[in-house]
């Protein structure tokens, strides 16, 4: 790897680390392992940087960290069946320390997964609807039904909650 | 209680850049070079040229073994049967002719035919 190589990849780390980690910790609601989701994403993608294109290097970063993201979810998940405790309790305290409720935390997580990936990537990647297109691999109208759709469902479960939803 | 807290963005812990500069640093020591790789892939590719030209030129023990004939006694280019095929003029030859293994006599007879000639046993 050259100098030049490795500076580059540096970055572009400082300049989408931030939104990477926005949509990865509202999947896994865990700040140290959202930040080393972002990392194994960016080293998954330096692993195939002779098959990337330029164009389609966006789309690729959020699909794989949103991948990433889910399987530890899983994982977390399954380890809390068999009865030990992994991200929940870290969860909680970040959570507080970023202001986000638990309340708000569940609506979003009771979300299916095909709108909440396009809900997160609407309002936190700063994508474009043909970017999240690509990077979900569905159609560029569908983005948008989508995104509908998972305001309408988290609108609902606010209110339901008693949490203010009106800004929708 | 306001929903976009849900969708403010948050700092991520500090001192990323720098991690993920040490990880690529380690990653990128133990990733063979794309040079390296391409060697290592011509090495084995000479190897099995090797071996396989090896294998090729030992005879397999089921394999009849070729013997160059013996060549012919008689002179086969110079015999006067090949003349006409060669291409050359024929000389003339002394007829002999064996009936049950004895030499016998033969007599010209005449001919119209320039190219036929006929003989008589004596």
């Amino acid at each position: 790897m050259t100098s030049v190589d490795k500076a580059q990849w540096i970055d572009v780390y400082r300049r989408l680390e931030k939104p990477l980690y926005n949509v990865v910790y509202r999947v896994i609601w865990d700040s140290a392992e959202s930040q080393d989701v972002v990392q194994e994403t960016f080293l998954r993608c330096w692993r195939r940087k002779d098959d990337i294109r330029a164009e389609g290097f966006k789309a690729l970063l959020f699909r794989t960290a949103l991948n990433l993201a889910s399987n530890r979810r899983r994982r977390a998940r399954l380890w809390r069946v068999v009865g030990v405790e992994v991200l929940d309790e870290v969860a909680d305290e970040s959570a507080a320390d970023h202001a986000l409720s638990k309340s708000m935390r569940e609506a979003l997580d009771g979300l299916p997964t095909a709108l909440r990936d396009v809900l997160l990537l609407t309002e936190l990647a700063g994508m474009t609807y043909p970017e999240i297109a690509v990077a979900l691999g569905i159609a560029e109208g569908t983005v948008g039904s989508r995104r509908t759709r998972a305001l309408a469902q988290l609108r609902e479960r606010l209110d339901v909650q008693g949490v203010v939803s009106h800004e929708y | 209680m306001n929903t976009d807290a849900l969708f403010k963005e948050l700092e991520p812990p500090l001192g990323g850049a720098e991690r993920f500069a040490r990880k690529l640093d380690e990653v990128a020591a133990t990733r063979p070079s794309p040079r390296r790789a391409l060697l290592a892939a011509a090495a084995a590719v000479a190897a099995a040229a090797v071996v396989t030209v090896l294998l090729l030129r030992q005879p397999s023990p089921e394999a009849p073994e070729l013997v160059a004939e013996e060549p012919p006694s008689v002179d086969v280019y110079n015999a006067p049967e090949l003349d006409r095929l060669l291409g050359r003029s024929s000389q003339p030859t002394e007829l002999v002719v064996t009936v049950n293994a004895e030499t016998v006599a033969v007599t010209e007879l005449a001919s119209a035919n320039q190219k036929v000639r006929i003989y008589q046993i004596n």
